[in-house]
């Protein structure tokens, strides 16, 4: 489990790093680089990776009770 | 506990998505500025809905063949996540619209195929709630299932198509590509359009269980 925890967060890292840096232009369309540059996006990325949590550990929950009936249902 | 190695992909591309979803490089364009990052939650919700209802078809032919009522529990459950997801799709475009198109429904003809498409998926809904007979609900929602997604292929793939859509790729025009010469939305892309459609097969696999057990237990009572 926890070898497992570690791969994968291995794996979200490695592929998180292989993107290039943003370039800028002067005239360039408007974007949201004052939320980024105030480091707040990060705010909201932790606020939806919070609820993604909570919806996976939900998932995790029903999982474990369906596996536990799973069983009692097979050895009756 | 003991947990199908998928379900840890699905973590792990969720993860990678939303993540790079809203941090990863995008292009800059006019109109769309951020939002473009839609593309990672908006468009893989047709996707997923499509793949849902094409998995619903394979069981339901699956039905058809060997009469076998887990294929019958199988369908109904992706059929029902599909929908989840249709749903999804329709109310995230809605609001991605009105901040781009500036409407929240211009009558585009995706929308409308779409929304249409929608309410023949739940009419198939309405159609098992009121059947009793076991059988018979499964034999005919196996038929409908597979007339339904034959329905929706032309709605969303071809009838928008040959007329002038605000979608990207309709009225002629080719898909996003335009608005990824950088190439800089397809890593994540794709990967958000699988991890997306697992977690929705994750999703009906739990409801399938849980059928499959309430289908055991009421024959244990029988």
């Amino acid at each position: 489990m926890k070898r497992k925890l570690f791969l994968f967060s291995l794996l979200v890292g490695l592929l998180a790093a292989g993107f290039p840096a943003v370039a800028q232009d002067a005239d360039s369309p408007e974007m949201a680089d004052i939320l980024r540059s105030n480091g707040k996006i990060y705010i909201v990325l932790i606020t939806v990776l919070m609820v993604f949590a909570g919806i996976a550990g939900f998932l995790f929950f029903l999982e474990k009770r369906i596996s536990k009936l799973e069983k009692n249902l097979k050895n009756k | 506990m003991k947990i199908a190695w998928w379900k840890w992909l699905t973590l792990a591309l969720m993860l990678y998505v939303l993540v790079m979803g809203f941090l990863g490089p995008v292009p800059r364009l006019h109109i769309l500025n951020e939002t473009i990052r839609n593309l990672y939650f908006h468009v893989p919700m047709w996707f997923g809905m499509i793949l849902l209802f094409a998995t619903s078809v394979g069981y339901s032919i699956h039905y058809l063949a060997t009469n076998r009522i887990e294929s019958d529990i199988r369908a109904s459950a992706f059929t029902q996540i599909g929908i989840l997801f249709g749903f999804l799709g329709l109310t995230t475009g809605m609001l991605w619209a009105r901040f781009t198109w500036g409407e929240y429904w211009s009558n585009d003809p995706k929308q409308n195929a779409s929304a249409i498409a929608l309410m023949i998926y739940l009419a198939l809904i309405l159609l098992r709630g009121s059947i009793s007979g076991v059988r018979e609900r499964a034999r005919l929602s196996a038929v409908y299932s597979i007339f339904a997604f034959a329905v929706l292929i032309p709605l969303i793939f071809i009838l928008p198509r040959f007329t002038d859509s605000l979608h990207p790729g309709n009225g002629g025009n080719p898909g996003f590509n335009p608005y990824d010469q950088s190439g800089k939305l397809r890593p994540v892309f794709y990967p958000a359009v699988f991890g997306w459609t697992l977690m929705g097969v994750w999703m009906a696999d739990l409801l399938i269980r849980v059928r499959i057990l309430k289908n055991i237990q009421t024959e244990n009572e029988a």
